[in-house]
């Protein structure tokens, strides 16, 4: 095969860390530099019988970027459990969105945005 | 113990203690000694000594001693979940609905047996053994409550709460011969409670009659920050004291009455005498249908294990609980772990549900068990147009004898026949004895729209002292 045959489609996926004074899913403070496993609770720990509580305020951000995005923003936006296993996954699922991300569409400088979704980003083990 | 003393309900006991008839510590201990010396296998744990500091005189519940389900998580207490895997573990925290009982004034006495992780209806799925039934020790209590649903029939602990999914409290409730209350989803919260289908399950009380069902539901209930599913319970929980069921409506769905749910004669001439007792008491009695109630257990083994099997990823031995170190790596480890601590049923639903799950027969299984999910909730709204209250038997059968349905799983579910649709819809309801068959406990259920609470616990008192049922021999 000839290279003219080939076209480059290049997909980016980015992270951005909101900056919420709270964890995604806890009342946990969200601080750098300080001491490990000093701002953890039994939601961020995944301990058993503890509950996800979604931050308001990381909506609000996430609809932000979306509107600057030009993005469709869903007006009801679904939670999925990602399931897999690792170590530092502490309830073997990560939260994040599948089918109905908080924002769609979109773009930036001509670069098409696919979606824009939360979810949870699991501290390093 | 005084027979005086056991005799009392839990709020008759309440409303001594505040009148300074009757000292709360020595409550306690009373209760404490019966739970201590337990032959039912019914707890997993029994407090060493009284709680320090009295309960305030003018609290509610008055320091009487609360016996708890081991899946509810306790400071510093076990909290197994009925499983190997979290053999010994200790939370940091106390779960909201305990904790506003203890508010409340409730003590702890103790935790109960259950099957692992609310799985089952026998409670021989549990990790320390079978619970035995108080009315026959060569039966099962039902499950996966029965430890609370035995300790509170046999007079160990004056009223104990336990969890329900398809029927965990109900159907031992009706077993045991107490009453059971399953409240409407997102009446209590589920903070603290571990899990098994997050969608279904809910916290409720297991009493000896319906006023005490009232009493601990009273503070059970409420919207918790920690739970986004819990919502502000609409008026309060009222004590019941209907005397008649005049101008109530009760509908008889015909698919969950007959003898396609397998229903004993035994436990149908009960319904039947409990029936015409709601006649005499002034009742409306009609035939309905669910049309897709006979559907609901199929809908319910499918989304139950989904659930299961993503709530039960977390026990994989690396931060807490039972861990086997098998060959020295990551996987083996898990492996090991999770072979040697889950039981052979929570094995099975965790397959079950990782398979209903699974890429390409997600819309098939899980997708369909969903829809059919809706129907079942749209035929109680049709029902609920003509009438109060729907009843049916609680279980389809009384107390089985130990190891008769656990080589069949399949008929092990079947016991669930009655109690799965109101989960599946959201919907509260109560099992109160309506009698004995060869001198083993019936249970008669009522369930109603959502937030019907009071008025359920109503009309099931008036039954309650039209039936008459005498427990007094399992206390014995």
């Amino acid at each position: 095969m000839s290279e003219e045959t080939y076209e480059p489609v290049i997909g980016l996926e980015i992270h951005v860390q909101l900056s919420t004074r709270t964890k995604m899913f806890c009342g946990c403070e969200l601080s750098f530099g300080d001491q490990p496993n000093t701002h953890t609770c039994a939601v961020c720990l995944g301990l058993p019988g503890s509950l996800p509580v979604l931050n308001a305020r990381a909506v609000h951000f996430g609809t932000m970027i979306g509107l600057a995005l030009g993005s469709e923003i869903a007006e009801r936006s679904l939670f999925h459990r990602k399931n897999y296993f690792y170590p530092d996954l502490p309830k073997g699922y990560q939260i994040s969105q599948y089918d109905v991300p908080l924002c769609r569409g979109g773009g930036l400088d001509g670069i098409r945005v696919h979606r824009v979704h939360l979810e949870e980003d699991a501290a390093k083990l | 113990m005084t027979s005086e003393l056991l005799e009392l309900s839990a709020a008759q006991a309440a409303e001594r203690v505040r009148a300074g008839e009757i000292d709360a510590g020595e409550l306690f201990e009373a209760y404490r000694e019966r739970a201590a010396a337990d032959e039912l296998n019914a707890f997993t744990w029994v407090a060493p000594e009284a709680p320090g500091g009295a309960p305030a005189a003018n609290a509610s519940l008055a320091g009487v001693p609360l016996a708890v389900k081991d899946l509810f998580c306790t400071e510093g207490i076990p909290s197994q979940a009925g499983s190997r895997i979290l053999e010994g573990y200790r939370p940091p925290y106390t779960a909201t609905v305990v904790h506003q009982l203890q508010q409340a004034g409730a003590t702890l006495l103790g935790k109960t047996n259950q099957d692992e992780f609310a799985m089952g209806s026998s409670n021989e799925n549990s990790a320390f053994g079978p619970v035995l039934n108080p009315w026959d020790r060569t039966r099962v209590p039902g499950g996966s409550s029965g430890g609370s649903a035995a300790a509170v029939a046999a007079g160990l602990a004056p009223w104990a709460i336990g969890t329900d999914t398809g029927g965990s409290i109900r159907q031992p409730a009706a077993l045991c011969g107490i009453v059971g209350l399953k409240p409407t989803y997102g009446a209590c919260s589920r903070y603290g409670m571990i899990a098994f289908a997050s969608s279904l399950d809910q916290a409720g009380p297991l009493t000896r009659d319906v006023t005490d069902s009232a009493l601990l539901l009273r503070h059970m209930i409420g919207k918790d920050p920690c739970d986004s599913t819990s919502l502000a319970f609409p008026g309060e929980i009222s004590t019941p004291t209907a005397t008649d069921l005049k101008g109530i409506r009760l509908g008889v769905p015909e698919e969950l009455t007959g003898s396609d749910g397998g229903v004993e004669p035994g436990v149908r001439a009960s319904f039947d005498r409990t029936i015409a007792l709601a006649e005499q008491l002034g009742a409306e009695i009609e035939t309905c249908r669910l049309p897709h109630a006979p559907h609901a257990l199929s809908a319910y083994y499918l989304i139950a294990p989904a659930e299961a099997s993503a709530n039960l990823a977390r026990f994989d031995g690396v931060r807490y609980g039972l861990r086997v170190a098998g060959d020295g790596g990551l996987v083996s480890m898990y492996e090991a772990t999770r072979a040697a601590g889950f039981g052979p049923e929570v094995k099975r639903r965790i397959m079950l549900g990782t398979y209903a799950l699974s890429s390409g027969y997600y819309d098939a299984y899980y997708g369909t068990a969903q829809r059919v999910r809706t129907k079942i909730s749209e035929d109680f709204r049709a029902a609920f147009e003509r009438f109060d209250f729907i009843v049916t038997p609680t279980s389809p059968w009384t107390a089985f004898e130990l190891g008769a349905k656990t080589d069949d799983p399949l008929a092990m579910y079947l016991n669930d026949f009655c109690t799965v649709p109101m989960p599946l819809a959201g919907i509260p309801a109560i099992s109160i004895p309506s009698g004995l068959s060869d001198g083993l406990p019936v249970g008669f259920q009522l369930a109603g729209p959502a937030f019907s609470e009071s008025r359920l616990l109503d009309a099931a008192f008036a039954l309650e002292q039209a039936i008459g049922f005498d427990g007094r021999s399992a206390r014995a």
